[in-house]
This record gives structure tokens, C-alpha cells and sequence, in this order.
């Protein structure tokens, strides 16, 4: 079991940056 | 050399100016997205369709930014009414949505797989109400302090607390079985 510290710890870190792929787009076309 | 989200934000409220306010969408649509993931349960269409309902209506109100908190505190503002309308109005949430591909173009190099471990925390976070999910991402995954989240909850600051204490623990024993890919 990991030390839920490093869980979170590896959470942050780990958080995956998500490509805008057009999300940018949707929103200003509203 | 990046514009400050003041002058940005500045361009938007005094000219309408939608390129700013584009970058800043930009800038924070990843983190907006992926904190909404979080609270839906890895639901990536759910959130983005609450992602994109947060920045149209703080679009429509950027008048009444003034300034005295982060963009980014206001945007999370904004963005927790939007999921708390939704999960008054709708049906009860589904488990985590499979087979879903986001990219860690930052994070290539991982050991283990981060995609797991955050679609179980997704997972496992599912298991509170709203109130005490909201106050445990931004905890524990946004590290906000306990007052700049009872200010954005609109909460008292010893219930914030007692979420995150008692949801620090129980997710503790949800997760205690990550390594090896056992939730509970």
C-alpha cells in the first residue's frame, strides 16, 4: 500500500494536461 | 512573453475583446476539464459539457470579476454551481465512463499507468456527496488552503474540515489497494 501522501503526491504530478483538440473553438462559437 | 490574465481579463471586460478572453480559455481549459472529470467520475463528455457552460457564463459575467481572488478561484466558483445544478437536475451519476483516451503529453514518462490512478480516484471520489468532493480536489488535488475553499464553497470553514478529514480517511482505505489496481 502506498503512503496515501505519495498518492496524492503522484496525483498532482501525474495530472495529465488535456489538448484542447477544438474545446477552445466550442466555446468562443457560443 | 505570456499576458497577465489581468490585462487579458481587462481587454475582456472593457472591450469585448473575445481573443483575450479566448486565451484565457485557453490557459485554463485543461485543468477546468480535468477538475470537472474528477467531480463527474471521468465522465469526459459530461465535463466538458459543464467546462464549456462555466466559461460561457464566466464570459457573460466577467463584469462582476473584481479582481479580489485568482481568475483561475473565480473560474472554480463557477464551475462548482454549474456541477451542482447538474446533479440537482439530473439523474443519478453512472459509474466511470470506460475506454476513455485522454492525452499526458506532459507525463509520458510514468512509471505505472497515471491514467488508472486517476480514473480511480475519479472513481473512488464518486462515493461522496458533491459538497465533500468538491472540497477534497480541491485539497488534496489543487491544494487549495481550507478557507480559499470555504470562500469558494460559500461554506463554514469547520465543515470544510471535517470533509476533508474524514474524506482524507476513508479514501485512504478506497485506495488502499491502488498498487496493485484494486479499489474497493
Amino acid at each position: 500500500m502506498k503512503d496515501i501522501d505519495n498518492l496524492f503526491a503522484e496525483l498532482r504530478t501525474s495530472e495529465p494536461y488535456l489538448a484542447d483538440g477544438g474545446f477552445t473553438a466550442v466555446v468562443m462559437a457560443q | 512573453m505570456s499576458v497577465e490574465d489581468g490585462a487579458l481579463i481587462a481587454r475582456v471586460r472593457e472591450q469585448g475583446d473575445q481573443r483575450a478572453f479566448a486565451e484565457l480559455v485557453k490557459r485554463y481549459q485543461s485543468q477546468l476539464r480535468y477538475s470537472l472529470r474528477q467531480l463527474t467520475g471521468w465522465d469526459a463528455a459530461l465535463a466538458d459539457d459543464l467546462a464549456q457552460e462555466t466559461l460561457i457564463k464566466a464570459y457573460r459575467s466577467i463584469k462582476q470579476f473584481r479582481g479580489e481572488a485568482k481568475f483561475f478561484t473565480w473560474l472554480y466558483k463557477i464551475a462548482y454551481h454549474c456541477f451542482l445544478a447538474h446533479k440537482r437536475s439530473r439523474k443519478p451519476e453512472q459509474s466511470l465512463e470506460e475506454g476513455d483516451e485522454e492525452r499526458h503529453g506532459d507525463h509520458p514518462e510514468q512509471a505505472g499507468n497515471p491514467a488508472d490512478l486517476h480514473r480511480d480516484f475519479a472513481r473512488a471520489l464518486l462515493q461522496f456527496p458533491p459538497e465533500q468532493r468538491m472540497a477534497l480536489h480541491l485539497s488534496l488535488q489543487r491544494e487549495f488552503t481550507h478557507q480559499e475553499i470555504a470562500d469558494l464553497m460559500e461554506c463554514p470553514l469547520g465543515t470544510v474540515k471535517s470533509h476533508i478529514l474524514r474524506g482524507r480517511e476513508r479514501l485512504q482505505q478506497m485506495l488502499a489497494g491502488w498498487d496493485t489496481g484494486v479499489t474497493t
